[in-house]
């Protein structure tokens, strides 16, 4: 399987990128240039910085990482401050640099960020701020997290569902088959945007934000899983009748072994191809119900949380950044998932396509 | 090209460019079909029978291609066309497929459009090639699927393959493929997927109706059964090459190549003796990529000589009147 | 034929059944019982509420009875009176609210449909015939891309390009001035100058979805002997793919109606949040956002008999074009 997939270059390069996500969401707090709910009044809607390499002073030009200063001004007419990079305002910037204490994993008390302004009072948003002045990469970073493990998390959910509930369909057959399928295909006739609303809307407003991240995992996996089902079962099926597994039965091999044994190995590569491809729709999904406000809500931050801010299309048209950089995370994250997936699937399965 | 002969195949080589390397399905294949005549093409499976078969047509999807060599049609008014000059897809090709050369083909259950009447494909067809129209089209349909020997006929035309059983399907590709009167039929295995009966009856079948249409078959079959049966001349070919080509007769009485002699042992005998064993060829056809050098056969082969035989590959000699052959064992040897 | 629709319609009334219970079990979700939010409601706009209003909701919803007499007051309403209950919120009976929603609900994911097919048939064709073109590896990407971005994504980059570049606002279903018009012809083609962006948006991943399903059929398909068989009878390129595998190819792409439907609602239901159209969504999530439960009910019920029904129209229309469906049926 593995130099069927090394082939697909495409898909090799996605899953590098899916990795790197992944990194970023594993080391969110150290990547992160400030913490997600730092907020300054005097940045509000701050436009993105543009990190610069050498300065040009009097004395010639010098290698200085930097961003620059900004320049203030009130508009009277729209009645709001506007900003202007100031190229004579030089803001040095450095690797390693000493930030806000965090806790990495709430564990360790660091200081030290992978990448910050010298001296940690000045402005620093490469991407821009938002309307509170938060900086929109390191929220985009915590976001990351949020979005991705709620992923995985949904998936592993639909995962035991669906391997369990389609393992039992397609080995025993007959009229528990007929019952799981029906349920299957009643689940997967209704839209689910609705009844994922629905049932979103029931989670008590009291609730802390990791009892509803909970609540919203499993609301995803509650649909999520009949998609694994239906593969799981169809796998089952066919091997049923493979000569390996009815000699393996004739030898007196007892059901569990031979499904543990032989089943399971035959078809893992499918399975994790049909989990590669599930993660960016649970990503799409959880994004889309914290976009309605009715999925992960403040302080919590996930990418659906970023995009519900961007809604109001006049901010945006003021500040695209709010748009634009969450936007482009989620585009990328469901395309490299949806290659990843889509190449490891070919690789398992080269006939099918 | 003899004034009999309606089709002449001269180093025919259709090669495959895979992802792993070329595949030279199609490695330099000589031969001819006379007018009138059953010529026989057998070989094991991945000798390139079929490819050859397809590129009479000129039907070789890539990554296929034919890369040299001439296949000669000759119409009926003595106007010769080198099938592998017409573009694949053009009008002059399609004149030919289904007019003058036709072809059925191994599955039966998959060569009838699934969704597709039986009678449409027909009519289609013959409205395609001949100048007649609907209602004639369809008269003839039925007389011809009568011929073929499918009872209702009128009724089967509004039938869909499915509803079908595997000879029923192959008599009507056959009746498809006779629909324009074709001059010269390719059958590729037409009868390998069928039971043993309905076997004989479509063999029946179309040694009958290559009698009464005068055409030419070419019969594409692993069974040396079947070409004692319905077979005029023989090609045997092995990776790619014919090795052996000759009337039935004297490959049946005098089977020259190693290969072909390997094939003809492998029969059951009516007078066989139960305690001898029946003989199989050692090995099996090698990998694409893992020719012998020399003769392609030297590696299963029982009088290999492995000074000559791992040099050279023999060229396809005359050593008999209308007996060709392909070994160093015959070389230089003139008659026989 | 008709055996058959009959059986497949019968087969349809348990699952409509299940869709009830679930929507109902959703009104009864949230903590509380919903006289509450009446109550609270009706005290927000300054009203009073006496005793015996109560006392009459609440022996007109069953409330306080066991739940199973509760659900069936509320399905026998529906069913025999048409009546969903009634919404605490606009103090409205929902059936008042509901069905122009819906009916525009049904346009959009209809005309989507209507869109994707068009455009996906000739390019899943073409990228399957000319498979490793240029513009196969073209609209692949495309596809991909149409597949990763979700719809409400989608709708909010058009709104920010139309309202940064254009200067428009894109959102509605109509003009302002048109929105209480009476139905005309203008109304009409006001109404599709502003319907082709939320079919656009909805229509994308659909038509991403449907290009890469008709490919890999007709791929496969174009492997099939059939379609040599007939090469050989010397039928042209062009009327053997259309006679032959694109007829075979397309029945999947029939039966994707089925499925499609749900996602184009769900769909529908975000854009038009996003959109700001006057469909379901904007109301649904309101009403759920305020625990209006029995429009959020009725919402839910209707938008998920709908794509029941819709499937059913597929799988009946299936049935007519690929005669061995009927065939495996005949039985």
């Amino acid at each position: 399987m593995w130099w069927r997939f090394r082939k697909h270059k495409v898909a090799l390069v996605s899953g590098a990128i899916v990795l790197l996500i992944y990194l970023v969401a594993l080391f969110a707090e150290f990547l992160a240039p400030a913490l997600p709910d730092a907020h300054a009044r005097d940045y509000l809607y701050a436009p993105p910085q543009k990190l610069g390499l050498r300065v040009e002073t009097e004395a010639g030009s010098r290698w200085q990482l930097h961003v620059n200063g900004y320049t203030v001004f009130m508009n009277r007419e729209a009645l709001r401050r506007e900003f202007t990079l100031n190229p004579d305002h030089i803001i040095p910037v450095r690797f390693f640099a000493k930030g806000a204490p965090y806790k990495l994993w709430g564990i360790f008390e660091m200081e030290r960020r992978l990448i910050g302004p010298v001296d940690p009072s000045e402005p620093f948003y490469v991407f821009g701020a938002d309307r509170l002045g938060r900086d929109i990469l390191s929220r985009v970073i915590y976001g990351t997290r949020v979005s991705m493990s709620i992923g995985l998390v949904g998936v592993f959910l639909s995962l035991v569902l669906g391997v369990l509930l389609g393992g039992i369909s397609g080995y025993f057959g007959g009229p528990v088959d007929e019952i799981i399928q029906r349920i299957i295909e009643f689940l997967r006739s209704i839209p689910t945007i609705p009844l994922w609303m629905g049932l979103a809307a029931a989670i008590p407003r009291t609730w802390s934000p990791l009892q509803v991240y909970f609540a919203i995992t499993v609301i995803l996996s509650l649909v999520g899983w009949t998609g694994l089902a239906r593969v799981v079962r169809g796998r089952f099926f066919s091997l049923k009748t493979e000569d390996f597994i009815i000699s393996a039965r004739l030898n007196g091999s007892s059901q569990l072994r031979i499904i543990i044994k032989h089943m399971v190995p035959s078809f893992m590569s499918h399975i994790i191809a049909s989990v590669t491809l599930s993660i960016p729709a649970m990503i799409i999904s959880e994004t889309s119900l914290s976009f309605l406000g009715i999925g992960l809500r403040p302080p919590v931050v996930s990418w659906g949380v970023l995009l519900q801010e961007a809604q109001n299309i006049r901010s945006v048209s003021a500040a695209p950044w709010l748009l634009m950089v969450p936007a482009f995370c989620v585009i990328i994250a469901v395309l490299t998932m949806n290659f990843l997936g889509d190449g490891l699937r070919d690789a398992a399965d080269p006939y099918n396509t | 090209m003899e004034t009999n002969t309606i089709l002449d195949v001269r180093d025919l080589n259709t090669w495959f460019y895979t992802d792993e390397g070329i595949v030279k399905a199609v490695n330099g294949v000589d031969f001819s079909i006379p007018e009138s005549t059953t010529v026989c093409v057998v070989g094991e499976s991945g000798c390139g029978k079929s490819i050859t078969a397809q590129s009479i047509l000129n039907l070789v999807e890539p990554p296929g291609k034919i890369v040299s060599g001439s296949i000669t049609y000759r119409h009926n008014d003595g106007r010769e066309v080198d099938i592998v000059q017409l573009k694949p897809k053009g009008r002059d090709i399609r004149a030919i497929r289904g007019k003058e050369i036709s072809m059925i083909f191994q599955e039966p259950m998959s060569s009838l459009g699934p969704v597709n009447k039986i009678g449409d494909q027909l009519v289609q067809t013959m409205l395609l090639h001949l100048d007649i129209d609907k209602d004639e089209a369809v008269k003839q349909s039925i007389a011809l699927l009568d011929r073929v020997g499918i009872p209702k006929a009128a009724s089967r035309m509004d039938s869909y393959s499915f509803e079908l059983s595997g000879g029923m399907r192959q008599r009507v590709m056959i009746a498809l493929a006779l629909s324009c009167n074709s001059r010269l039929l390719i059958a590729d295995e037409p009868t390998t997927a069928l039971d043993v009966t309905t076997q004989a009856n479509i063999l029946d079948l179309l040694k009958e109706l290559q009698t009464d249409y005068s055409m030419s078959v070419m019969f594409i079959t692993h069974d040396l059964g079947v070409v004692a049966e319905i077979g005029h001349e023989v090609v045997v070919m092995y990776l790619g090459q014919v090795v052996e080509r000759a009337s039935v007769e004297e490959i049946f009485e005098r089977p020259l190549h190693p290969y072909t002699e390997a094939l003809m042992k492998s029969i059951p005998k009516l007078d066989f003796d139960s305690h001898e064993k029946l003989s199989s060829i050692r090995g099996m056809v090698p990998h694409p990529f893992a020719r012998p050098p020399g003769c392609p056969f030297s590696d299963r082969c029982d009088y290999c000589m492995p000074e000559k035989c791992l040099t050279a590959n023999p060229p396809l000699e005359e050593v008999r009147p209308g007996h060709w052959v392909r070994c160093v064992k015959y070389e230089s040897m003139g008659e026989v | 034929m008709g055996r058959y629709i009959i059986k497949r319609t019968l087969m349809m009334i348990p699952t409509l059944v299940v869709i009830s219970i679930v929507s109902f079990v959703i009104i009864q979700l949230p903590p509380g019982d919903f006289l509450t939010s009446v109550v609270a409601n009706l005290e927000d706009q300054g009203q009073t509420v006496d005793s015996a209003t109560l006392a009459a909701l609440q022996a007109r919803y069953g409330l306080g009875r066991p739940v199973h007499v509760q659900y069936w007051r509320w399905v026998s309403g529906i069913i025999l009176r048409g009546d969903f209950g009634r919404s605490f919120r606009y103090n409205r009976p929902v059936a008042d609210l509901i069905w122009s929603r819906l009916g525009l609900t049904f346009v959009i994911s209809f005309t989507t449909l209507i869109f994707t097919w068009v455009v996906a048939l000739p390019i899943g064709v073409y990228t399957a015939v000319k498979q490793r073109s240029v513009g196969d590896y073209i609209a692949t990407f495309i596809g991909f891309i149409g597949l990763a971005i979700p719809n409400f994504l989608l709708a909010l980059v058009l709104m920010y390009i139309a309202f940064r570049y254009f200067n428009q606002s894109v959102g509605g279903l109509f003009s302002p001035d048109m929105i209480d018009a009476p139905w005309s012809f203008a109304k009409v083609v006001d109404l599709l100058n502003h319907l082709w962006i939320p079919v656009v948006v909805l229509g994308t991943a659909g038509t991403a979805g449907l290009i890469r399903i008709m490919r890999a059929n007709l791929l496969d398909e174009l492997k099939k002997t059939y379609v040599m068989a007939a090469r050989a009878r010397g039928l042209s390129e062009w009327t053997l793919l259309r006679q032959y595998p694109v007829r075979v190819a397309l029945n999947p792409f029939i039966s994707t109606i089925g499925w499609s439907l749900p996602t184009l609602v769900s769909g529908a239901t975000v854009t038009a949040i996003v959109l700001s159209l006057p469909t379901t969504g904007p109301l649904l999530i309101e009403a759920l956002k305020a625990q209006d439960m029995f429009l959020a009910a009725a919402f839910i019920m209707m938008l998920s008999a709908l794509t029941v029904i819709g499937t059913l129209v597929s799988d009946i229309l299936l049935a007519i074009v690929d005669p061995r469906i009927k065939y495996a049926n005949r039985g």
